[in-house]
């Protein structure tokens, strides 16, 4: 009998546990793996994005986030210091503006990590030293999308602001 | 390969080898039933694993009693844990937690859907386009064909999906693509590419506007582009919106 | 012998179990849980992402479908009244008309749910709630990206359209 109290005692704790756990993550923000997909260069967007971002620090906690920004393609622009614009004809924008670096600042300094595309820079002829705002070789990544599928497959969720 | 029941055991046990367990997957997308078989021959197996883990001991009298009560209460850990773990999967398909998944999940068709066990080798990405700026779209196959190149080189495998409906359908309209040639290189060059046609997309052109959508040969055309989206996703594919 | 017996019947206990939890996945009923994301300013765009999601309706079948619309950034124009009062000239255009009033109204008998972004409409100016078409208290989240990301880890997949 007193097995059987033991077995049942078990159980119970079991489903107290599993319930305790659904409601949990049921009822407010549990730990976040996000990753933002830039590709556009319309300053007015990835301003946008990056006060996106901001906001979703804000309500669910710098602590409580493990957030990248993936840009590829146009998106670089984001990164792009205004002066360099004439020696990499194959952008349009460079929209790495006094304003727009002081945003960037503030998201790294919550601990937001930003990924720049090796495709995008070796096709485009970036230096990324002379033409980048603030990248260092750890911040490039191969391949811009391959970095978002693998992103995605470690359990990070996507989002394109 | 015929899929019999001494494959199926080995697979739900994970002997096959990874092409082997390709086949059965595959297999399953065709046919529910099969899908639905190795569902129920996988949770059997794992309770019977944990049953006989703790195989019932002869009773050896009052000494041996706190001793085994101990057991008692392991053995009711485990197998409460199979449950807990069992309804987790049911109900799990959680974007992130899939890789770990070794269960088969039915989608809405009731075909079977490859656990993403494969992600670790085969990268998956659907790319899904909705804009009919033909600037994006030409950066999309740039984008695409420099991915199949690598990883064609790399020897490392790689599906790739472009999903097109609503305005991002022009790409693979025949009238209105600028891209008709290139789309042909692309997909002759590559059979793990592969373009498709949101089906309801075509039918509004025709019912609203009177347009009768002829695609580029090699576009394949799928019900509904959101619900393919979707299906993907919960197969493990990654999503990338362009 | 006992022990065998509680184990038969704990077996029982935790195959009920899992089979509540199958219950919900098997192939009669499958549930597909899609969270949407509107970002758009433009007012085409906005009403071909309620005719997306119909569509979505159309083909899965209601009682299939559990949707999530995470309405954020500039996608809030679709919810202010074009003539509300108290609009300021510099004020965000209002999308709401007509159409977009009963294609939102057809989503929300067909089960439908609307999460609005507050940082959004206060950025913007439109947080009373009176020039937005149906929104209550209980529609907003306070960011629209952090309830996108905490709605992908319940198991919503994400599409934007």
């Amino acid at each position: 009998m007193k097995t059987m109290m033991q077995f049942a005692l078990a159980g119970l704790i079991g489903l107290m546990t599993w319930a305790g756990v659904a409601t949990a993550a049921d009822s407010g923000y549990t730990k976040q793996k996000v990753v933002y997909h830039i590709n556009g260069d319309n300053p007015k967007q990835q301003a946008g994005a990056l006060r996106n971002i901001q906001n979703h620090i804000n309500a669910v906690g710098a602590d409580n986030l493990d957030l990248r920004v993936v840009m590829h393609g146009n998106g670089v622009s984001l990164v792009l210091l205004p002066d360099a614009l004439a020696q990499v004809p194959k952008f349009k924008n460079a929209n790495a503006n006094e304003q727009m670096t002081a945003r960037i600042d503030g998201l790294k300094n919550q601990g937001v990590a930003f990924k720049i595309c090796a495709n995008t820079l070796k096709g485009r002829k970036v230096n990324k030293e002379e033409h980048l705002y603030d990248v260092d070789q750890a911040d490039i990544v191969p391949s811009g999308v391959a970095e978002l599928a693998h992103l995605q497959s470690q359990g990070f969720t996507y989002i394109k602001p | 390969m015929s899929i019999d029941e001494i494959d199926l055991n080995a697979y739900v046990d994970g002997e096959l080898s990874h092409d082997q367990e390709a086949e059965v997957l595959e297999a399953m997308r065709d046919n529910p039933e099969l899908a639905q078989q190795i569902c129920q021959l996988g949770q059997l197996k794992a309770q019977m694993r944990i049953a006989y883990a703790n195989p019932p001991q002869p009773d050896r009298g009052s000494m041996r009693r706190v001793g085994r009560s101990w057991r008692a209460v392991a053995a009711g850990g485990a197998m409460l844990s199979v449950g807990l773990l069992a309804g987790w999967i049911m109900n799990g398909n959680q974007p992130g937690t899939a890789e770990h998944n070794r269960f088969v999940v039915l989608d809405p068709e009731g075909r079977g859907q490859a656990p993403a066990v494969a992600a670790d080798d085969e990268t998956r990405i659907l790319f899904h386009l909705t804009n009919a700026d033909p600037m994006v779209a030409g950066e999309l196959l740039d984008e695409v064909e420099t991915m199949l190149q690598a990883y064609e080189a790399d020897g490392r495998p790689l599906r790739v999906e472009v999903v097109s409906h609503s305005d991002g359908l022009e790409l693979l309209r025949q009238s209105l693509t600028v891209h008709e040639s290139r789309i042909q290189e692309l997909a002759g060059d590559y059979d793990n590419l592969t373009f498709v046609a949101c089906k309801n997309t075509i039918n509004r052109l025709r019912v609203d506007h009177g347009i009768e959508v002829q695609l580029v040969p090699d576009a394949e055309v799928t019900d509904s582009g959101v619900s393919h989206v979707v299906r993907r996703q919960q197969q493990g594919w990654s999503y990338i919106r362009v | 012998m006992r022990l065998r017996r509680l184990l038969t019947y704990f077996a029982g206990l935790v195959g009920l179990m899992a089979s509540t939890g199958a219950a919900q996945a098997a192939p009669e009923d499958p549930l597909q849980r899609v969270v949407y994301h509107i970002d758009a300013a433009d007012p085409e765009r906005q009403r071909a992402a309620l005719r997306i999601v119909r569509n979505h309706l159309n083909d899965v079948g209601d009682e299939h479908l559990d949707i999530r619309v995470v309405i954020q950034g500039n996608g809030v124009s679709m919810l202010v009244l074009p003539d509300s009062d108290g609009a300021a000239a510099d004020a965000l255009p209002g999308h709401a008309d007509d159409r977009v009033q009963v294609g939102i109204e057809d989503l929300k008998i067909r089960g439908v749910t609307f999460h609005v972004c507050r940082n959004s409409l206060t950025r913007r100016n439109v947080d009373a709630l009176n020039r937005l078409y149906d929104v209550g208290p209980d529609d907003l989240v306070d960011s629209g990206l952090a309830e996108i990301v905490r709605l992908q880890g319940d198991g919503y997949t994400y599409i934007k359209p």
